[in-house]
């Protein structure tokens, strides 16, 4: 229950908060569901994107980033004796 | 006895193997999808949803308000200040008119847009905005706040939505000139609502000089804020804030004026 209402929170807040928020909630989301920043990159990105001036996509870059170091901490956890 | 076949059937469509995190990907990637196959519909999706953050943020601002006097005084001279800046960015925009008479072009009718996003929340400079090709919104229009002071270029259109990038946006950059003796500079945007550029340090450019870009005549854009003192340097950068505040802005006055021209950016 909770991770999807973060999850919709995430989304949420992309629409209505400032992209500050938006990324602090994703980063806790990240905790619990791991493609959730990937998602809410590509989703901001989808909203406020303009490829000017050869401007890169950073909220899906940051997003697959994120996504990456929590599949990444989650398989370390999952190997150590410390489980989930 | 009766068997049960398929017992496991759509297992790997049930809604148990399916995580939130797979279900906002989806999501997200069907809005791109969307985005990009139908980006007027997508805005004509999305538009209450800026309506009703817009309304938030009043709402919020009103029960903060309600707290507190100084809140509210702080507020009205907040208002009172983006008057006053708005009034003197027209006043300086009508002098220079007057001075340049090149710059008296009889063409000053635009299409008016409210503003759908704006930063904070939408976070690359830009500026969603409610008027598109069916309203006479054309690729390379400049976009104009109160006051008259230009603060973009058109850079996307669909038929009832377009994009204003800011001239702030990092990698834009605009001809200009600065101070009174209207020394010309090339502005570059910085990212977060702030422009910057380089002139010499025997132009004597001190903070607090007007920075103007091109319009219909001479138009201003900016105040220097800062300015960045290197010693083994010959010139100094100048760290320029829009005479606008971005944050706050509701409309825009969107004119055909060349700005694409001027403006050395590769916009789409």
């Amino acid at each position: 229950m909770m991770r999807g209402t973060l999850t919709i929170l995430t989304f949420v807040s992309t629409v209505l908060f400032p992209w500050s928020l938006t990324a602090l909630l994703a980063l806790v989301a990240s905790a619990f569901e791991p493609l959730v920043p990937l998602a809410i990159g590509i989703f901001a990105d989808t909203l406020y994107y303009a490829p000017f001036s050869g401007a890169l996509p950073v909220f899906s870059l940051y997003g697959a980033l994120a996504t990456t170091l929590a599949f990444f901490v989650r398989s370390r956890l999952k190997t150590s004796i410390i489980r989930e | 006895m009766k068997r049960t076949f398929l017992a496991k059937r759509n297992a790997i469509f049930s809604p148990a193997n399916i995580s939130w995190g797979n279900a906002a990907l989806a999501a997200a990637v069907f809005l791109l999808l969307l985005r990009l196959l139908a980006p007027n519909l997508f805005w004509k999706i999305f538009t209450p949803a800026f309506r009703a953050s817009d309304a938030l943020a009043e709402a919020s601002h009103a029960i903060f308000v309600s707290f507190s006097d100084t809140t509210k005084l702080a507020l009205r001279n907040e208002e009172l200040a983006n008057e006053n800046a708005a009034l003197a960015n027209e006043n300086q925009a009508l002098t220079k008119k007057v001075e340049n008479i090149s710059g008296l072009v009889p063409d000053v009718d635009g299409v008016t847009a409210g503003v759908v996003a704006r930063p904070p929340l939408s976070p690359y400079d830009t500026l969603v905005l409610s008027a598109g090709s069916g309203d006479g919104v054309v690729l390379g229009m400049e976009a104009f706040g109160a006051g008259n002071v230009p603060i973009g270029i058109i850079s996307s259109v669909s038929s009832d939505f377009s994009r204003a990038t800011l001239f702030s946006a990092p990698g834009v950059t605009v001809n200009g000139w600065v101070g009174k003796n209207n020394l010309p500079l090339v502005i570059k945007g910085a990212g977060g609502g702030t422009m910057s550029a380089s002139v010499a340090r025997s132009a004597n450019i001190v903070v607090g000089d007007t920075v103007f870009a091109p319009g219909p005549g001479m138009l201003p854009i900016g105040r220097v804020v800062r300015v960045d003192n290197d010693p083994s340097s010959t010139s100094v950068t100048l760290r320029i804030t829009p005479a606008l505040n971005l944050f706050s802005i509701a409309w825009v006055s969107l004119r055909d004026t060349g700005a694409l021209l001027s403006a050395t950016s590769t916009l789409p």
